[in-house]
């Protein structure tokens, strides 16, 4: 692994994304309809609580529709090739598109963080170092499967829907975590509860981002 | 082992060998044409040789370094651009070039300008700061030249360059590769003619072997068109 590369890839990565709007767009346009959803289902009582799983549930999906095109961008486009060719190697590949991957995720939390807190209340910003850390080892994980299964699906045609069907089961333990924790820190329910979700968000991280890095090298090859 | 060396290369896709047993070497400043009809497995060939498809067997070798054995050495001595121009159509025209150079290993001050004399060496410097999916299929094409050379590789892979380029653009590439220095180049074309200006030497590829390499010196446009029928009517 080379890390001038993989800073080299993603910064690329993340000038591409800043340049293409439509999918930034389009995120902030579901998690608007999906939180003013839960909003209107959800009991005005039960608000913080209900609020960490509408804040979860709509960072997975926004993550589900932001993450998969990475690689599938660059099939299309012809240039996973040119990067195939390159020195860069499985490794490089997969850690850049986890950087660029980990900065939409972000962008989606942060916006669903954002819309939460308007529509359910400032409860969420009660254990404002909880949330975020939670957060931050949340969107980790949403990025180092998406960019596993970006590449691995790159090849399919019906790569968007096999890149959903796949995603969303695989990031089931991050979802039920992080709502976990996230309810903990709003309702002060214990610092324990907090700390174990913390702490298995960060083992989930460190075990697909190693797991799938060894993945990428068969995975990323004409 | 200078230059660019494809020994006893094979390479199949489920049960079907596209490649069987190539060895071809194309020498430093030398210019190798490869024809042949469709199907024959000239941009397997160029994608085997560039180390995006693995060969089933055999070896690759580009300045002395085995693309198995040493791939990222290998691959920083290759140019490659394929049939189809590729590039990010959202960065600029120099914004491609110079992220191409960094990937290569250059600091970002060189790679920029590198990427500006290969924009000038193919005749887009006045584009250079448009977005690439703003530019015509021709000026794709150049731009995907000055991409595959904007690191100045050892050895350098065209798949079919002469593809939507204008006259002038045409003679413009057949001059610069004459040029050569001392790259070892090996490009894949169905045009005879041009084969014939910018090769020192042509190779027909038939089925996934190599049938002839030739001279170009010796060869003329209509026999080579000829033998190429000739080929494709098996």
């Amino acid at each position: 692994m080379s890390l001038r590369i993989v800073l080299t890839l993603a910064r690329k990565d993340l000038a591409l994304e800043a340049r293409t709007f439509d999918i930034l767009a389009l995120m902030a346009i579901l998690a608007v309809t999906l939180l003013v959803a839960f909003r209107v289902a959800f009991d005005a009582g039960s608000a913080p609580v209900s609020a960490a799983a509408a804040l979860w549930v709509t960072t997975a999906f926004l993550a589900a529709l932001g993450l998969a095109r990475p690689f599938h961008a660059e099939a299309e486009a012809g240039t996973l090739d040119l990067l195939f060719a390159s020195p860069a190697t499985a490794i490089d590949l997969y850690l850049a598109k986890v950087i660029a991957a980990a900065a939409v995720a972000a962008f989606g939390a942060l916006t669903t963080l954002a819309l939460v807190l308007f529509l359910f209340g400032p409860d969420l910003v009660r254990e404002p170092l909880a949330v975020a850390l939670l957060l931050a080892l949340g969107v980790v994980g949403l990025a180092a499967q998406a960019s596993l299964l970006s590449a691995a699906s790159a090849g399919a045609r019906a790569r968007g829907a096999l890149f959903a069907v796949v995603f969303l089961p695989l990031v089931l333990p991050v979802l039920l975590w992080g709502v976990q924790g996230t309810q903990a820190a709003v309702d002060g329910s214990g610092t324990g509860t907090v700390f174990t979700a913390c702490a298995l968000l960060a083992a989930y991280d460190a075990l697909f981002l190693s797991v799938n890095s060894v993945l990428a090298r068969f995975v990323l090859q004409g | 082992m200078g230059g660019l060396a494809l020994l006893e290369v094979r390479k199949s896709y489920g049960g079907t060998e596209v490649l069987r047993g190539v060895s071809l070497r194309v020498r430093p400043g030398e210019v190798v044409a490869l024809l042949g009809p469709n199907g024959a497995g000239k941009t397997t060939l160029l994608r085997v040789a560039a180390g995006i498809a693995r060969p089933s067997s055999g070896r690759v070798v580009v300045d002395g370094k085995d693309m198995a054995g040493e791939p990222q050495a290998a691959r920083l001595r290759v140019g490659f651009a394929p049939e189809r121009p590729a590039a990010y159509a959202t960065l600029t025209a120099h914004e491609n070039l110079t992220f191409f150079g960094e990937l290569y290993g250059l600091a970002r001050g060189e790679a920029a300008s590198r990427a500006a004399a290969a924009l000038a060496a193919a005749g887009l410097s006045h584009r250079s700061s448009d977005a690439a999916g703003a530019l015509s299929h021709g000026m794709r094409q150049r731009l995907s030249f000055a991409r595959a050379t904007v690191h100045e590789p050892s050895a350098l892979l065209l798949d079919e360059p002469f593809e939507g380029l204008d006259a002038a653009h045409r003679d413009r590439l057949v001059g610069i590769l004459r040029e050569k220095g001392g790259r070892a180049t090996l490009l894949t074309t169905h045009m005879a003619e041009a084969a014939l200006e910018v090769a020192d030497k042509v190779a027909l590829i038939d089925r996934g072997e190599l049938v002839a390499i030739e001279p170009a010196a010796g060869l003329t446009p209509d026999g080579l068109g000829v033998r190429l029928r000739a080929l494709g009517g098996k």
